[in-house]
């Protein structure tokens, strides 16, 4: 295994092989898990699949000018031939957090874009950052309309601890008093330029239940916790040297370090968990070295599977005994099934004239939000599909890139217009909520396997009408409002994104009241298995239209609270 | 539009364009491309390069030093068929170029090499959108439009680009949302 010592000292090394907790995942939801048991006072092993990334150090092209990267930001097309997946996320700037795709093959039985980030911090390096509160809209859609099993909670459950991990990971945004975006505790958020603001005043006059707001984002806008301030270079995705925004590496894995109980072992795979049948607990992980594909075991009294929506349901899927031949947990036989992913790809985009006087400074790493306004209320109900969407906007003075392409001609004037900053543009699209279906699912194929002999995984996925239904509505809405609220050329469009292309993968483990239609209880434990829980996306009952990591984060510090809490009872 | 809709169908499938153009057409843009012939000809990329953005007060391509960009992007980072249109251009702008001006494009002054670049950019004007879209994603990007994208993208990263023609800022530090703009002030080089 990888040398802990290069990153978090552990003094007991890794001689040791018991700890009061194992973690499963080092990605945002591992990484709080690590955090709040660690606090707690467990002693507790961090396994993650990949290589290590030690904050700010490994961070190797963030200071990269764009004269430095010997093809700017584009792909060769050798690079894309090898990972057609990861190269449609990936640049040169931050491709070493995304996985090669030829490393990791998987089966996709219907197209689905399955990007991953195998490395300690996995995707909170590269993740949007977008963070919104899910509420009771959302935990009581599933009864009412009958689509998937009904949540476990409902959002006073879950309200405190949303204050709590905002609290902590430091949420820039602004409150709008809305009951189905519920406000959090906010830094200050960042403003709106010049064409969003006009374009949130004018929304605000022409329609009725819609607002325009700046996006809340895991981005520090003043000092927090040791960490930041952003310094508006919105190069997140490259790692960043200021703390400026919220990432395992950059927050919960330090501060997990910080409380001496935290040890790491990276480039370890895990293999199955293990079972003891006589205690009917969970006893700890098989993993194997990525690299000298030694195994070995580690022992817990709990345990915490963080690995991500579709690894976690593998792992389970592949943790077979007597009393679990279907895989670990798995009586419901739900495990793997209903996988969702938001879908994106449908709005509008226009131009408008005026304010050429006007521009910024600095580059913001997050920008507009409207939140959901269908189907809200008597006024909003559509009839021709159910739940919601969001829209994720951006105004801007048009780049050089996009100037050049609607400039004809060349020589001295078109290098005059090239270097002025464009027209002003402002862009809309949507993150659609995606139904809980069962037929879409992930499975373990019999056969095949990868070059650490274990089993590929399938992907099954399709959207349905309702999906189908909601884009029309997207793109037609958005175009809409950019030609009510006072801009030209304005274009709807309407991507076939592959599923998956959101990066929201969720719900293969999911929670709910009865073990006989769900894995996990409302406390995230699996319901056979009383100490083990499971807390990243895959708990997800319903997808929501808000972008989830806010809602995994909440959730494993509420199943700490509560592991904790049965462990010093004696219940595990 | 009927008819539009007919050729834009038509030229959908490989196969069809296959025939359409002939077989050494097609073979020829799918042929593995004379990157050779690319690396001798720099001096004509950075001439060409400077014709579209031209030296001022403020640096030129050929300044900027875009031609060391450009080789990169056309080489690895281009489908091959849009590669072996751009090399194609190249030589019938030179074929062109010797025979009505009986030099090479270097050799010409900046009017002769304006009028050379209009005419090929007026060539590279799709015939109508269905045929121009079709057309672009089985015979490849033009010759033209290639030549000017890899000639701005080159010259925006670059250092002299980048720092003296646009504003780069590495740390800005603070986001102001909407401010003067000063008269004379050039947009920024990264978003």
């Amino acid at each position: 295994m990888g040398d802990p010592k290069q990153v978090y000292v552990n003094t007991n090394g890794l001689e040791q092989q018991s700890f009061d907790a194992i973690v499963v995942g080092s990605g945002i939801s591992g990484g709080w898990a690590a955090k709040e048991l660690c606090e707690k006072g467990l002693k507790t092993l961090v396994i993650e699949r990949g290589r290590n990334v030690v904050h700010v150090k490994d961070y190797t092209t963030a200071f990269t000018a764009p004269w430095q990267f010997p093809h700017g930001l584009n792909n060769t097309i050798q690079e894309i031939k090898d990972n057609p997946v990861s190269a449609q996320n990936f640049n040169p700037a931050n491709n070493a957090f995304y996985v090669r795709d030829q490393d990791h093959p998987y089966i996709q039985d219907d197209p689905f874009h399955w990007v991953r980030g195998y490395q300690v911090g996995g995707r909170s390096l590269t993740w949007g950052r977008q963070c919104y509160r899910l509420s009771d809209l959302d935990f009581e859609a599933n009864a009412k309309d009958g689509h998937g099993a009904d949540w476990p909670i409902r959002y006073k459950d879950i309200e405190p601890w949303y204050d709590y991990v905002e609290e902590f990971a430091g949420i820039s945004g602004r409150p709008e008093g809305l009951a189905h975006l519920p406000d959090g505790k906010f830094l200050p958020p960042v403003e709106m330029n010049c064409i969003e603001d006009h374009f949130a005043n004018q929304v605000r006059s022409h329609f009725k239940e819609r607002i325009v707001t700046p996006a809340r984002i895991a981005n520090l806008t003043k000092g927090w916790k040791g960490r930041g301030p952003c310094q508006f270079r919105n190069l997140c995705d490259r790692g960043c040297p200021y703390g400026g925004y919220f990432s395992s590496n950059s927050a919960t894995l330090p501060a997990a370090a910080a409380t001496g109980n935290l040890s790491v072992v990276f480039d370890a795979i895990v293999i199955e968990i293990l079972y003891d049948e006589k205690k009917q607990r969970a006893s700890g992980v098989r993993v194997m070295d990525a690299h000298t594909k030694k195994v070995i075991e580690y022992f817990s009294t709990i345990l915490f599977l963080n690995a991500s929506t579709i690894p976690s349901a593998a792992i389970l899927l592949h943790s077979r005994s007597n009393r679990f031949p279907n895989g670990l947990g798995n009586d419901s036989e739900q495990a793997g099934h209903n996988l969702m992913d938001h879908f994106t790809g449908s709005g509008a985009v226009a131009d408008f004239s005026g304010m050429e006087d006007r521009y910024y400074y600095g580059r913001k790493p997050g920008n507009i939000y409207m939140p959901r306004f269908r189907n809200i209320s008597a006024d909003s109900l559509r009839s021709d599909y159910l739940r919601g969407w969001g829209i994720q906007g951006s105004g801007s003075r048009k780049s050089w890139e996009q100037v050049a392409s609607e400039t004809k001609g060349f020589g001295k004037e078109f290098k005059e217009q090239l270097l002025k900053p464009g027209p002003w543009t402002l862009w809309l699209g949507g993150w659609g909520e995606t139904l809980p279906y069962y037929r879409n699912r992930i499975s373990l194929d019999a056969a095949k396997t990868d070059q650490w002999g274990l089993p590929l995984v399938h992907i099954h996925f399709s959207y349905g009408d309702n999906e189908k239904s909601m884009r029309k509505d997207i793109r037609q809405t958005c175009a809409d409002m950019l030609e009510k609220t006072g801009f030209h050329n304005v274009q709807g469009f309407d991507y076939d994104q592959p599923p998956g292309s959101a990066i929201h993968e969720m719900g293969t483990l999911r929670m709910g009241k009865d073990p006989k239609t769900s894995v996990l209880n409302g406390n995230n434990q699996v319901h056979a298995v009383k100490n083990l829980f499971v807390t990243d996306g895959s708990c997800m009952t319903s997808s929501a239209w808000q972008n989830p990591s806010l809602t995994y984060m909440a959730l494993t510090a509420r199943a700490c609270d509560f592991a904790v809490r049965e462990l010093k009872k004696r219940n595990l | 539009m009927k008819r539009r809709k007919a050729i834009g169908r038509i030229l959908l499938t490989g196969g069809a364009t296959a025939a359409a153009l002939g077989g050494y057409e097609w073979f020829s843009l799918t042929k593995k491309p004379d990157i050779a012939y690319l690396l001798t000809n720099r001096d004509l990329l950075a001439a060409l390069a400077e014709t579209i953005i031209p030296g001022t007060a403020i640096p030129g391509a050929r300044e900027a030093g875009v031609v060391a960009f450009m080789i990169p992007l056309l080489t690895e980072c281009t489908e091959p068929k849009t590669l072996n249109v751009f090399i194609a251009g190249l030589q019938s702008l030179e074929a062109y170029t010797a025979s009505r001006y009986k030099q090479g494009f270097i050799q010409c002054t900046d009017s002769e090499k304006s009028e050379i670049l209009r005419y090929f950019e007026e060539g590279a004007q799709p015939l109508n959108r269905v045929l121009g879209r079709a057309k672009e994603k089985f015979l490849g990007g033009k010759f033209f439009h290639t030549l000017k994208q890899y000639t701005v993208e080159a010259y925006c990263i670059s250092e002299k680009g980048a720092t003296r023609a646009l504003r780069y800022i590495p740390v800005p530090g603070r986001y102001d949302a909407c401010i003067p703009l000063e008269p004379s002030q050039t947009a920024w080089a990264t978003n």
